[in-house]
């Protein structure tokens, strides 16, 4: 019976992909068939491991593909580039990487699976793997935001086609609590939580949380906030001014950011690092990780920089800070957007040492709940479930065909 | 269904892949999953691995043994034999998956997911070959076999007992049983400082381990040294792999504690150190731009504890040339606050255009102010200021940028408000000139308003010039943070137009436009190329009614190619693809007319406005005259080739005159591992070549050559070089030319002329240099004072680099001469000539007057120079100078040089001028065109 994982670009960096792979790995090694189906292939190699034994079909290489080829076939892809996708619902965040022609690709590959269980990774595939999905397949939609965060249009199509997928799997408590209150009525959808989790592959080192150095990790747009972090910033380097703050990651908002620095005349204490691979080597030369997202869908980094014993501070932003951090004890969590809350909680921890250094250690202990062992084990159970489900499914099956055939 | 299926068949297919490779000393270990997707396992025969050269398709069939089982998929490792490729050069393998079933035989290409982490990116199959695996872009596994590819690499790099460095690592090449040394290549001066290194195995690669000790690091100075290893003559550069630690590497040398500061650069890896002294360092803490100045502060970090007080000297030096500002600093308990007053030392004209690095003297050193202790490597890349914008002493902006460099140094970047990025159109409408395109404009760019005032300036012939008022409308592109569309309209009057439109690109057009209180200027090249009618346009703007016609139009071509006779009178002229009307080429059209011959010309040319004397047929490529005359004629006579779409007809005679005397290594005497060995012998290269029936020759190495080069097999013409007729004609014609010539130029009666024409230099255009004004490597400023009065500078840059000779300043001293038609009449007018690795050099000779080689960047052109037919070092007829101060000074003494290199320059002339007469174009029309003679 194998698994399969729907996703956006199994090439790329985000925390879907990271938490997938993670997934996806610990599977493999425990003997489960695995087979990712990567919607598209932007980048020549994965950016994170991936397991020789999982497999991966790649829809829509956009990396390997030669647009300007004269013959038929590659008139009539560009052709199907170019119109509007129909299939996928037009709230998508990513809307504009869809086409007809993924459309026409996403349908005939989710056709020709014909039976297993199918795990999707956004709102977008959870509706189109409602919708077209083969009966006999099970379907397990995964939600990594909050369900206020979507738009009007979603949340009305979410509540309409949700009910057809087979069970839907949310991230955090709230969610799930929100999500069971909507669909409490039709009882065919089973609603879990399993986090995010944490990959243990590598050894992770616990910082010494002396560096002088605030960092950030994520990708450089308007959800991450890193406008509000930078603003903070400027106060704390007003009363500590030998700090610094690292922001890692790549996107659209790096321009924007590289002005607000320049404009604010931070360039000695805030520095745009760029991409890391090895955010476990920055997280040991950094004292304090912050966190300025206006959403979370989770906040899969926060659980990295626990385990590696740097505080946290954060936005108590809908939803996930808070159900990883517990308030002052292994973190901070600070009132959503507010700019000089955030700046005089990073300056405590800053003037704190020994605050600091406690939190640190509490702050390891709190997120071995997240990692790969025991979130794999969750992943684990409920695939053994599902088997168990449909294995006594077909047996119904058997036994009534067994005896519609016996009273003939 | 089954017509979607036919756009993309996905079925869930069988894919195989390698997930990990090693290596062994006689073969690859290639460990191999095999995927069945949703087919069903069909009983599987036969299993084969195949290796099968891209190239020649040679094919190596290997069975598939001790396969291993699991849930939907299978692996096995596969063992790949080394001796297959032994005699494999430059060429590439793919690896596919052959399974023979009941039902079918099937090829399926194997991916791979194992090259990026690869160790060593080449594996030594033996002396003279190895092997690169990579990824494809469709992301399957191939291998390049490589010729003698040399490449070393640094394992371990750590300072042994504080006095030694020890260095270890991997050479691969060819050459085994030679002395192996590594290399310290100074990049300022030209020393090389050299370690003999012990090495510790002999076979396809080998390895080294050394302790380097010093002499005297103190002596080998503050500048940068790349890293090789010598093997025999050949340096290799040394490059370094990822995971080894490059910091925090401290040495004592002689009393003094250094640091070694590594790095590598990005695309090849390749090693460079420079050597800090501890001694005292500058650390720059904080820096602050301000709208007027930039204020930095920072401390004085001394080895030995000493408190540093009182008042200290600042030197901020230009790069590459010596002029320097001077200024102090007062230090109190070793800090310091240095505020550099950027509006004042810009609006005085002291801070120019160029690089300038900060240094603190401290006795006798120089100092740079660096920071190196803040725990940000790389800051190049990541620390971004906001930049200056200043006005100059003339009211022009310039814009200064405070930025680190690769070794955390602090400099100075001081440039241009506005380039031009490109130009994409001149319309002569009625009234109006219009002229569009790209510009760069430097940050802060945010708050420029849409429709500016500004003037535009021409230079005209004999000294003419004409200014006009003009407005700009400027709208942000939004592709880059420069960017932004720029529209320039002018109103013109009928004799103005006719005026421009003639002299378009006898030099470059200046744009001044005002912002606020002062002016940003740029500069513009109007190629005529550019200039549209505004039928045109509306081509233009539609691309695929643009490529229905050229197809259209070449279907004509082809059509008269073969039903139309041949006029035997018409002959085509092009020269340098039709950018001008020069050359070969046109010394041999102009004789022709001189005999009054019989024939019917045609010229190619890019130029509308091209001025032609005796009234030929001018025709502009791709037009439909030009396949016209293209498929009809007779006679053809290029110094290059034309392209590749023409096919030539029996019975038309094609006249290669060719361009120069070869200084660079051509054609199949290209070493056949270097890059450029594909595109210089391609087939489509050949193909041209062999349309030539005549080859003209100026001198015996030249014939020599391009015989052997290019395969040639037909007639040769030992005649000397057309374009060089006029340089032996009677002295009165000459001086006649010459002061016409002159006059053009609007150079005055009483002064000399010198011509400065470097050669073409790669490494600027692809740095992104190819809008920036040019860096001459004297200075001009001196150059002016000490020769302004008894000389003019005519710069001759590449047509390529024309727009970047920005000499605003010097007119009427410096001029540029870049976009002139004929170098030749250059030639004729000057008194001493200024290259370097130029072929200008054999035509100038003819004239016998001196010439000096200015080789600033010889050091940097070594290896390039090993690819010359000619020894410049030995045979050079003129003294080589290599930097700016030693060429002025030799300019001085340029009166006596005719004495001191007389006997070089008499043997370079036998060798490549002695058969120059002023008739070789006579010749020519004897052998070549005797039936059109009257």
């Amino acid at each position: 019976m194998k698994i399969y994982f729907l996703i956006l670009n199994v090439y790329g960096m985000g925390g879907t992909v990271r938490t997938v792979l993670n997934t996806a790995n610990y599977l493999a090694n425990k003997n489960y068939s695995i087979e990712i189906i990567s919607l598209f292939r932007r980048q020549n190699t994965p950016f994170f491991h991936v397991d020789p034994r999982v497999k991966i079909t790649i829809l829509h290489d956009v990396y390997a593909r030669d647009r300007n080829r004269q013959d038929i076939r590659t008139k009539i892809a560009n052709f199907l580039l170019s119109r509007k996708s129909k299939l996928i619902h037009k709230d998508e965040e990513s809307i504009k990487q869809f086409s007809l022609l993924t459309d026409i690709k996403l349908f005939l590959y989710l056709r020709s699976i014909k039976e297993g269980v199918l795990v999707s990774t956004r709102p977008c595939f959870n509706l189109f793997i409602s919708k077209f999905g083969r009966k006999k397949i099970k379907l397990v939609g995964q939600e990594h935001i909050n369900f206020e965060g979507h738009p009007e249009g979603l949340k009305k199509s979410i509540k309409k086609y949700y009910p057809k997928l087979d069970y839907l799997i949310t991230l955090t408590d709230k969610d799930n609590e929100h999500y069971q209150k909507i669909f409490n009525r039709n009882s065919n959808l089973q609603i879990l939580k399993i986090t995010n989790s944490v990959s243990a592959n590598q050894e992770v080192y616990k910082s010494s949380l002396k560096e002088k150095t605030v960092i950030a990790a994520g990708r450089l747009d308007y959800i991450k906030g890193y406008d509000l972090l930078i603003e903070a910033f400027s106060y704390v380097v007003k009363k500590n001014p030998d700090w610094k703050l690292k922001i890692y990651g790549t996107g659209k908002e790096k321009n924007e950011l590289m002005k607000l620095i320049q404009d604010r005349h931070l360039y000695n204490h805030v520095f745009l690092m760029g991409p890391t691979k090895n955010l476990n080597k920055e997280l040991l030369n950094s004292s304090i990780f912050a966190v300025s997202s206006r959403i979370e869908g989770f906040g899969l980094v926060i659980v990295e920089s626990m385990q590696s014993g740097v505080p946290v501070v954060s936005f108590d932003c809908p939803h996930g800070p808070s159900e990883i951090i517990t308030n002052e004890v292994d973190g901070i969590l600070v009132d959503n957007e507010n700019v000089l809350g955030l700046a005089n909680s990073i300056n405590l921890l800053v003037e704190d040492n020994e605050l600091r250094g406690k939190m640190g250690l509490h702050a390891i202990e709190s997120v071995k709940r997240f990692s790969i062992e025991s979130i794999g084990a969750q992943w684990d159970e409920f695939f053994k479930s599902i088997f168990i489900n449909i294995n006594e499914q077909n047996h119904k099956i058997d036994s009534k065909t067994l005896s519609s055939n016996s009273s003939n | 269904m089954k017509l979607l299926n036919y756009i993309w068949d996905y079925s869930n297919k069988k894919e195989v892949l390698i997930y990990e490779i090693s290596y062994r000393q006689e073969y690859i270990k290639l460990y191999t999953k095999i995927d069945y997707g949703n087919d069903e396992r069909e009983k599987i025969k036969e299993e084969f691995v195949l290796v099968k050269n891209r190239n020649s398709n040679e094919k190596h069939f290997f069975e598939v043994k001790e396969k291993k089982y699991f849930n939907g998929y299978e692996t096995f490792v596969f063992l790949l034999p080394l001796r297959i490729f032994e005699g494999s050069y430059n060429e590439v393998w793919d690896l596919y998956l052959l399974s023979d079933s009941i039902t079918s035989k099937e090829y399926i290409r194997i991916k791979d997911i194992a090259t990026e982490s690869l160790e060593v990116p080449y594996y030594p199959v033996n002396k003279n070959v190895s092997l690169q695996l990579f990824n494809t872009i469709k992301g399957n596994l191939s291998i390049r076999s490589t010729y003698n590819n040399a490449f070393a690499e640094v394992h371990e790099l750590t300072s042994v007992d504080n006095n030694q460095l020890l260095i270890s690592g991997k050479v691969f090449d060819s050459d085994i049983g030679t002395e192996r040394f590594l290399v310290f290549e100074d990049q300022e001066t030209e020393r090389d400082y050299k370690f003999k290194l012990d090495i510790l195995e002999s076979s396809n690669y080998v390895e080294f381990k050394q302790n380097i000790v010093f002499d005297d690091i103190k002596s080998m100075g503050n500048s940068e040294f790349k890293l090789y290893i010598q093997v025999g003559t050949k340096k290799i550069p040394l490059s370094i792999n990822d995971k080894v630690n490059l910091k925090d590497l401290f040495m004592i040398n002689n009393s003094s504690l250094f640091e070694l500061l590594f790095k590598k650069s990005n695309k090849s890896k390749h090693l460079s150190v420079i050597f800090v002294n501890q001694k005292m360092q500058v650390e720059i803490t904080n820096i602050l731009i301000n709208t007027d100045n930039v204020c930095l502060k920072g401390y004085i970090n001394s080895r030995y504890d000493i408190k540093i007080n009182g008042l200290h000297r600042i030197k901020i030096k230009k790069r590459d040339s010596n002029e320097i500002i001077e200024d102090s600093i007062e230090v109190y308990n070793n800090k310091f606050e240095y505020k550099l007053e950027v509006k004042n030392l810009i609006h005085s004209n002291r801070l120019i255009n160029g690089v300038w690095d900060i240094y603190l003297i401290s006795g006798e050193e120089w100092i740079r102010f660096v920071t190196r202790l803040n725990g940000i490597e790389d800051k190049r890349s990541i620390v971004n200021m906001p930049q200056i914008i200043s006005p100059n002493l003339q009211n022009e902006n310039k814009v200064v940028k405070v930025y680190y460099t690769l070794y955390e140094e602090v400099s100075i970047l001081v440039r241009n408000h506005i380039v031009n990025k490109k130009l994409q159109r001149i319309l002569f409408n009625k009234n109006e000139l219009i002229i569009d395109g790209l510009l760069n404009i430097q940050t802060p760019n945010d708050e420029i308003p849409e429709l500016i005032e500004g003037n535009i300036r021409f230079k005209l012939p004999y000294g003419h010039k004409m200014k006009l008022p003009v407005k700009v409308k400027l709208i942000k592109t939004g592709r880059t943070l420069l960017e932004y569309k720029y529209i320039i309209s002018a109103a013109i009057n009928n004799s103005q137009k006719e005026n421009i439109y003639q002299n378009i690109n006898f030099d470059l057009c200046e744009c001044e436009i005002k912002f606020g209180q002062s002016n940003s200027v740029f500069y513009l090249n109007l190629l005529p190329s550019k200039i549209e009618s505004t039928l045109e346009g509306l081509f233009v703007k539609n691309s695929e009614l643009r490529r229905l016609s050229n197809s259209i139009k070449l279907k004509f071509y082809y059509f008269m190619n073969k039903v139309v006779p041949i006029n035997s009178k018409y002959v085509i002229f092009q020269s340098t693809t039709g950018m001008n009307y020069s050359c070969n080429p046109r010394g041999l059209y102009e004789e022709m007319l001189k005999q009054s011959i019989d024939f019917k010309p045609v010229w190619v040319v890019n130029k509308t406005n091209q001025k032609i004397q005796g009234n030929p047929k001018i025709v502009k490529p791709n037009t439909l005259r030009y396949y016209y005359y293209l498929a009809i004629g007779k006679y053809f006579v290029n110094n290059g080739n034309f392209p590749d779409f023409y096919k030539k007809r029996k019975n038309t005679v094609h006249i290669q005159t060719w361009h120069g005397t070869p200084l660079k290594k051509l054609g199949f005497d290209i070493d056949p591992s270097s890059p450029s060995y594909k595109e210089n012998t391609s087939e489509n290269l050949i193909r041209r070549n062999k349309r030539w029936d005549y080859l003209v020759s100026p001198n015996k190495y030249t014939g020599n050559i391009l015989q052997r080069a290019y395969l040639f097999k037909n007639q040769i013409l030992n005649v000397g070089y057309p374009r060089n007729d006029i340089l032996y004609q009677d002295k009165d014609f000459k001086s006649d030319q010459v002061n016409k010539i002159r006059s053009y130029l609007n150079i005055p009666a009483n002064k000399k002329i010198i011509l400065y024409a470097p050669t073409w230099r790669d490494n600027d255009f692809h740095n992104g240099l190819f809008n920036e004004p040019y860096e001459f490597k004297f200075n001009l400023n001196d150059f002016v004072e000490r020769f302004g009065n008894e000389y003019v500078l005519l710069v001759r840059l590449h047509p390529r680099d024309s727009i970047r000779c920005q000499i605003r300043e010097y007119e009427n001293i410096i001029y540029n001469v870049s976009n002139y038609d004929d170098i030749k009449l250059l030639y004729l007018i000057s008194d001493l000539l200024i290259t370097d690795y130029s072929s200008v050099m054999f035509d100038f000779a003819n004239t016998k007057k001196p010439i000096i080689f200015f080789a600033y960047d010889i050091k940097q052109y070594s290896s390039a120079l090993r690819g010359f037919y000619f020894n410049l070092h030995r045979d050079a007829p003129g003294p080589i100078v290599t930097n700016g101060k030693d060429l002025l000074d030799t300019i001085e003494i340029s009166r006596s040089l005719p004495e001191l290199y007389f006997d070089k320059y008499e043997e370079f002339y036998n060798k490549f001028c002695s058969w120059e007469d002023g008739c070789a174009s006579q010749r020519i029309i004897n052998q070549v065109f005797y039936s059109l003679k009257s």
